[in-house]
């Protein structure tokens, strides 16, 4: 009896939750798909969540939140609740007192709009009488199942020849094209469908490529044997951007460890940090240089100019360490500029002659030769909204210097502003010319 | 990567209508450890959290070894203790101690001279040495070396492009211009020079103590198995693609060309390596310097095998004045793979490993080794010369006289095929009959007689042969690369 009624006691108000939650489900997934809600949730996200959860939100101390795995249950009045009362013994605070209820359901509607991947993933599992079956019929069925933490597993089949499809709600990144591309892709037989109708594959036969929808979609991956060798079927399927510089999500189970590894990041915490990467848009012999006033720029060893200039955090170079290294590491804040636009003499008629850097308390002053004159730069900052590049020349000529062009910075040299196709620039007595650039607007938090 | 190979194999065996005269298994590695009495591996921690593919090492009068590792940085090993010296580079592959003591460290944009102008012990200048190459941030476009010859001239090699979609490829690598595929030469005055061409992923240099340059290719398109070569200047290697950026050739130029052609250009390697059963990515070669320090091997040369995780030796001799000779294993069962190989002075044979990217045959992801030996004396082949009727096998302790018998040996040939192909397979694989053996007066050393050919490969297993102890070799087969017969034997 006492048995019965517990259970009924636990009935009723599950019925009574997931009526509740049901409801609180769907306003918040109609939260994610309004960008008035979805913006402020991304600015809270930003200011509080990140620093666990990283701003691309693909987890560090915390969980990664755009995949399709929820570790605490995925239901959007779940993950609500969670943000409410935290998980102490893994170090997440309850926020319930620190953020009101509109807020909390701006972060979660963020987190949920910035989902990737598969949703309500099932498999089937056909056998299939060997590799020139094509047959794919329903008595030759033998196992199906649903793949909640949303990766299709390609080391499902343990027969010799078979048909396997993957089917499910798909999330692809609203504000970016991307598509599933098939890592060792020949001769694999894979066909991709999206809402129903088959996607024409694309790239080539070593790196097939299939076009996505932006954000939500109903995706259908299906994958025959047929002459293919058993240990080469635990396919490894990616979401990239278009030109495949950039790896973005793992679609299959053996993906998401190679995805993962794509992510190690360098900051300049304490001291100026020098890395030299395969960097996405800075040209190749970049020299990159971080500040713990989390500034950063590139110098171009083969152009002697300054290539690129990012606010915030260095440089994840993952991509670039991870396996062979094909990929590009990738800055972590936002660029201020970057090649082709670059802060460079106008001197077209020579070429630069890089002598090397020479570390003063930890910063780099880059030597070169230009047009006959020897050249040192090197770029002091107070913060990240502020920085001085300090040529030094030596001969006291006057150096004419191309401005790139940036969105709310401005460039000085003394107090005067600098055209963009600079005016010559003087020396001060002590043969250099500092020119400043500053933010002038700042984002306001 | 061997996948596609593979592929590429097969579609060619057909293709070549060589299907009879063809070795149609797969090459095998010996799955059992092996390695000489006397010799052990002791593994080095490397510092806590670091990523630590050492893939440059080389140790100074002190004993104080410098690494560099893939990760960017230069570290340096006293006392037990790891010290961070310098950091910031991109992908470095070799580094070298000056004389004057400043570090020369290859990386993928520059050969670059560092230097700790302050003597704090961390590296405060950051030099080009030389950067008169194209690098397009390909991840395959590694820079190997420096080593120097006795005139102080400084030599490095360019690896080919992969997937460069700009590079001009027949086969799997290629070239976008910019001297990929070549060896270079900075003289003491800093001039450049592109020295030598026809290269294709030459990942190990060394200096003789003779002076002279030589240097591992890996096998795959071009290349029929790895091999090891010496560097002299303006000759070709193989690979075609690098013919972009000499004079009087073009990519059309190129295409237009055959296959004997380039076969007749190229120069002959002087050991060719055989596929798996002894490396698939040999690294650096590594004379025994030690004077005895390290054993009977005096003079020698050890190369570690990133794939195969072990260690081989090539034995050289000169027939008719042109480099040829042998390879044979040594040791097996490393950790990680083994790229870089540098003996110190006190005698112990450092072995600098990384497995990332290229998989390894131990299971760890980097690391660093070392060789010791104890000072007993191992019953190994020492060394293996051609005579007029076969070869001459010296051991390096006593031969029990009554294992030195025919039925004691085998032997076989075989040669390979150079094409565009990833590879060849053993082609014309041969059983030799091995009609004498006889022990001579030292005790140590054996004449073997058996019919010659010149431009094979010569397998010789000994595995019946034991020491007046009654041992047994750890490693009982021997490569020899036979590209000459002696003078007087020559039709």
């Amino acid at each position: 009896m006492k048995k019965l009624t517990y259970a009924m006691t636990v009935l009723v108000v599950t019925m009574v939750f997931s009526v509740n939650g049901n409801e609180l489900d769907t306003t918040l997934r109609l939260k994610s798909q309004d960008v008035k809600v979805t913006q402020q949730g991304q600015k809270l996200f930003e200011q509080i969540c990140a620093s666990c959860h990283a701003k691309d939100l693909s987890g560090g101390t915390g969980f990664n939140l755009k995949d399709g795995e929820w570790v605490h249950g995925s239901a959007p009045s779940q993950i609500l609740s969670n943000v409410k009362t935290g998980f102490l013994n893994a170090g997440m605070p309850g926020f319930e007192q620190v953020f009101d209820a509109t807020q909390i359901e701006a972060i979660v509607a963020y987190v949920l709009s910035k989902r990737e991947g598969w949703d309500n993933l099932t498999y089937k599992l056909y056998q299939l009488n060997g590799a020139d079956d094509t047959d794919v019929t329903a008595d030759k069925l033998i196992k199906s199942g649903e793949l909640a933490k949303g990766l299709a597993d390609f080391a499902i089949p343990e027969v010799q020849h078979y048909f396997i499809e993957f089917e499910g709600d798909f999330y692809a990144p609203k504000d970016l094209d991307t598509q599933v591309w098939l890592q060792w892709g020949f001769p694999h037989e894979l066909k991709v469908y999206i809402n129903h109708k088959q996607v024409t594959k694309g790239g080539t036969a070593w790196f097939p490529t299939w076009r996505l929808e932006r954000g939500k979609q109903h995706l259908k991956v299906t994958y025959r044997s047929g002459d293919t060798k058993p240990n080469q079927r635990d396919l490894i399927l990616i979401g990239t951007n278009l030109d495949l510089t950039v790896k973005l999500f793992p679609l299959s189970s053996k993906a998401k460890n190679i995805v993962e590894e794509k992510k190690f990041e360098l900051k300049a915490s304490d001291h100026i940090l020098i890395q030299r990467k395969r960097i996405l848009d800075l040209p190749p012999s970049t020299i990159s240089v971080g500040f713990p006033t989390k500034v950063n720029y590139g110098f171009n060893t083969k152009t002697c100019a300054v290539v690129g200039l990012w606010q915030g955090d260095m440089l994840n170079v993952g991509p670039n360490i991870a396996g062979r290294g094909e990929d590009p590491s990738l800055p972590l804040g936002e660029w201020v500029f970057h090649a082709p636009e670059q802060l460079q003499h106008v001197n077209e008629e020579h070429k630069c002659h890089y002598k090397g850097y020479r570390l003063e308390n930890g910063n780099p002053v880059f030597s070169y030769t230009l047009g006959g004159q020897q050249y040192a730069l090197s770029v002091e900052t107070k913060s990240s909204n502020t920085l001085n590049f300090i040529y030094s020349i030596t001969g006291n000529q006057p150096i004419k210097l191309k401005i790139p062009e940036t969105s709310n910075w401005q460039w000085t040299h003394g107090l005067q502003p600098i055209e963009r196709q600079s005016a010559l620039l003087t020396p001060k007595q002590n043969g250099r010319v500092v020119v400043t650039a500053t933010a002038t607007a700042t984002v306001k938090e | 990567m061997k996948f596609k190979g593979l592929k590429k194999v097969a579609l060619c065996l057909v293709g070549a209508g060589l299907v009879s005269s063809l070795q149609l298994e797969a090459a095998q590695a010996p799955k059992q450890e092996y390695k000489p009495d006397g010799y052990d591996i002791v593994t080095i921690e490397t510092p806590k959290d670091e990523r630590f593919h050492v893939t440059g090492i080389d140790s100074d009068s002190d004993g104080v070894i410098w690494v560099a590792t893939r990760f960017g940085d230069v570290w340096y090993y006293k006392n037990d203790t790891w010290f961070k010296f310098a950091q910031g580079l991109h992908e470095p592959t070799g580094l070298l101690i000056d004389t004057d003591g400043s570090l020369l460290v290859s990386q993928k944009p520059e050969l670059t001279r560092i230097v700790d102008s302050d003597k704090d012990g961390v590296a405060d200048i950051y030099q080009p040495v030389a950067n008169d190459w194209t690098f397009n941030d390909n991840y395959h476009e590694f820079v190997f070396g420096p080593v120097k010859d006795e005139q102080g001239n400084l030599y490095g090699t360019l690896n080919l492009s992969h997937n460069n979609p700009d590079a001009f490829t027949m086969g799997a690598m290629g070239s976008p211009g910019g001297y990929r595929g070549f060896a270079f030469q900075v003289d003491t005055k800093g001039v450049f020079t592109p020295y030598a061409w026809g290269l294709r992923s030459p990942a190990g240099l060394g200096t003789s103590p003779q002076g002279e340059i030589f240097f591992t290719d890996n096998q795959g398109d071009w290349v029929p198995t790895s091999k090891m070569h010496l560097l002299e200047q303006g000759k070709f290697y193989g690979h075609p693609v690098s013919l972009v950026d000499v004079e009087g050739y073009t990519r059309e130029s190129i295409k237009e060309m055959s296959v004997e052609t380039f076969a007749q250009m190229s120069e002959k390697p002087v050991v060719w390596i055989p596929h798996v059963e002894v490396a698939n990515s040999p690294g650096n070669p590594e004379w025994d310097t030690t004077e005895g320090k390290f054993g009977p091997f005096k003079g020698q040369i050890f190369i570690g095998d990133q794939t195969q995780s072990n260690l081989f030796r090539v034995l050289l001799e000169k027939v008719n004045g042109q480099y040829q000779g042998a390879v044979i294993n040594f040791m097996n069962k490393f950790q990680s793979g083994n790229i870089r190989t540098e003996f110190d002075v006190n005698g112990q044979l450092w072995v600098g490993q990384t497995a990332r990217g290229w998989g390894a045959q131990g299971g760890k992801p980097f690391g660093l080794q070392k060789v010791v030996w104890d000072g007993t004396m191992p019953f190994e082949l020492h060394s293996i010369t051609l005579t007029e009727t076969g070869f001459r096998m010296s051991f390096t302790d006593t031969l029990s006289s009554e294992t030195v018998v025919k039925e004691s040996l085998k032997a076989q040939s075989w040669q390979y095929h150079y094409s565009s192909s990833y590879g060849s397979p053993k082609v014309d694989l041969s059983t030799l009959p091995i009609t004498n053996v006889v022990l001579l007066d030292d005790g140590k050393t054996i004449d073997v007689t058996l019919p010659l050919t010149s431009g094979k490969v010569v397998q010789i297993d000994f595995t019946g042969l034991k020491d007046v102890n009654g041992r047994s070799v750890s490693v009982d087969k021997v490569y020899y690369t036979l590209n000459q017969l002696l003078a007087s034997k020559q039709q």
